[in-house]
């Protein structure tokens, strides 16, 4: 599968290039799905995927009741999440993949897909001067 | 058969907050206040990626 870098405004006059992919979530619990897809942003140093509780709650996921998780940004700030497996579809594969809910991340970053759940299922080749993501099973 | 040119987003800059739908043409069709708002909007229009809206996309740092 390859996908093209998306370029996005980086303030009034510059633009940055980010490793954005369209995906689609749906919630086996709910049978809810997104009939559009999502732009996630791949980055390889987040150890999980992460979501904003928005589309979680969009989705159906309950957080009553979750053990809270904690994370640490690399600000060194502490923020919770909360955890719910969610089918991710990537291109033509779907699968059950761990989520990590919360209402603190990036506005600009609410799906975030990370080494686990992620990157443990696909080699993913990044080539910034082509502009071009490729990502194989 | 796959664009493989950089995707600009077409009419973007005008929206600062909330959520976008970009067509396969890379323009913005819809425009929502929150998530299910754009959801709805999207609803039946095909081949649409939906993207948070903002002017500056810089800064991100990886967290966890």
């Amino acid at each position: 599968m390859e996908y093209p870098y998306f370029e996005l405004p980086a303030g009034p006059e510059e633009l940055i290039f980010k490793p954005i992919i369209p995906i689609r979530l749906s919630y086996r619990k709910t049978h809810k799905v997104t009939n559009f897809t999502l732009g996630a942003l791949l980055d390889t140093g987040a150890d999980v995927c992460f979501c904003d509780d928005n589309i979680g709650a969009w989705l159906g996921v309950n957080p009553k009741g979750k053990k809270k998780h904690q994370f640490t940004a690399a600000n060194n700030q502490i923020f919770e999440t909360y955890r719910e497996t969610i089918t991710l579809h990537v291109g033509d594969m779907h699968y059950q993949c761990p989520f990590f809910f919360s209402n603190t991340l990036p506005k600009n970053s609410p799906l975030i897909l990370g080494t686990k759940g992620f990157f443990d299922h696909f080699t993913v080749n990044f080539d910034l001067p082509k502009k071009l993501i490729t990502i194989d099973t | 058969m796959i664009n493989k040119t950089p995707r600009h987003i077409i009419g973007l800059k005008k929206y600062h907050s909330g959520w976008v739908a970009i067509s396969e043409s890379n323009r913005v069709v819809a425009h929502g206040k929150n998530f299910t708002d754009i959801a709805t909007k999207v609803k039946n229009k095909p081949n649409i990626t939906v993207l948070p809206a903002s002017f500056n996309y810089f800064g991100f740092v990886t967290s966890s």
